[in-house]
């Protein structure tokens, strides 16, 4: 079976980590590891499952090339979510102002 | 589902009556709890539509609504979330049945639909050239997947809410979330494989 992600919209399936060709993982192995990691990174796993994926990412070189890349994707989200043009600002404040004191008049 | 998320699947009641002094306390804990939040809120609904005008609209809707079923609201629990779930309910009866995208609310899915989802979905080719909105890279390509991958991913990713508050404010169950969820980052993995390439990430193609 095509793994699940061969979304087609004009380029050929391109890859990161796990699902390198050389990867010592089966495609359906790296599916449940890149599974696990994204639920390690949005912080779904506790105890023994965490541990498990903490040592995959250090021995695993693969495993830690998908980890660092999932990380840098939600960080860099993460920072254009915060640098708010002053446009955005001046409007959260307007709104916020028509709403100040009482909102249903 | 915890009661300070139940604002839907039941006729609201009218807003209560209140004293002067009632009023006050009302218009007080709208403006502690839920105001602070109007940045969220506005860049939610932001990344949600891509326009500023629509975002906008959809931002003063929200605070409306919330204010007027603000005594649903328990004090002192998860405004954010609350305010979300509002915007989230608004966008979709509101907003997008008049948008381009004619896609079935997010409830009419079954987990199967999921797997087919290109079947259903195109990309949204958005380019933004006008507005300027979105400078870098992996916000433009967080811009082109469908709305409801979009959200998941705003809501894990950047608001950083656990799966059972995305349940909450999606109306999702948690391992659609979930699936959901990782079927987005499958696209988004692969909109910015060139992306990973410049960054020195090895990258291959078949």
């Amino acid at each position: 079976m095509q793994p699940l992600w061969g979304m087609k919209h004009g380029k050929t399936n391109r890859g990161i980590g796990l699902n390198r060709p050389d990867s010592p993982y089966s495609p359906e192995e790296c599916e449940a590891i890149i599974q696990k990691l994204e639920l390690f990174l949005d912080g779904q796993l506790t105890g023994k499952s965490r541990e498990e994926v903490e040592k995959l990412v250090q021995e695993c070189e693969y495993c830690a090339e998908q980890y660092h890349f999932e990380k840098r994707i939600r960080e860099i989200l993460r920072r254009s979510w915060k640098s708010v043009s002053q446009e955005a600002q001046n409007i959260v404040e307007n709104i916020r102002q028509r709403f100040r004191g009482r909102p249903a008049d | 589902m915890s009661d300070e998320f139940r604002t839907r699947g039941r006729k609201p009641k009218p807003m209560p009556e209140l004293s002067p002094e009632q009023k006050l306390q009302y218009d007080e804990l709208f403006e502690r709890e839920m105001l602070p939040h109007t940045s969220s809120v506005y860049h939610y609904a932001l990344r949600l539509t891509g326009e500023r005008s629509l975002a906008q609209d959809l931002t003063q809707e929200t605070l409306f609504r919330a204010y007027r079923f603000l005594y649903q609201y328990k004090p002192s629990t998860n405004a954010k979330a609350w305010l979300l779930r509002i915007l989230h309910n608004t966008f979709i009866n509101h907003y997008r049945k008049a948008t381009k995208h004619p896609v079935s609310s997010m409830e009419a899915y079954n987990e199967e639909a999921i797997y087919n989802i290109e079947d259903t979905y195109a990309y949204n080719n958005y380019e933004d050239p006008v507005e300027g909105l979105f400078g870098d890279e992996v916000t433009r390509a967080l811009m082109q997947l469908p709305e409801d991958f979009r959200m998941l991913i705003i809501l894990a990713d950047i608001e950083e809410f656990s799966y059972k508050e995305i349940a909450q404010i999606t109306s999702l169950r948690i391992g659609t979330v979930r699936s959901r969820l990782h079927r987005a980052r499958k696209i988004l993995r692969e909109l910015l494989a060139d992306y990973a390439a410049s960054l020195g990430y090895e990258t291959w193609e078949d």
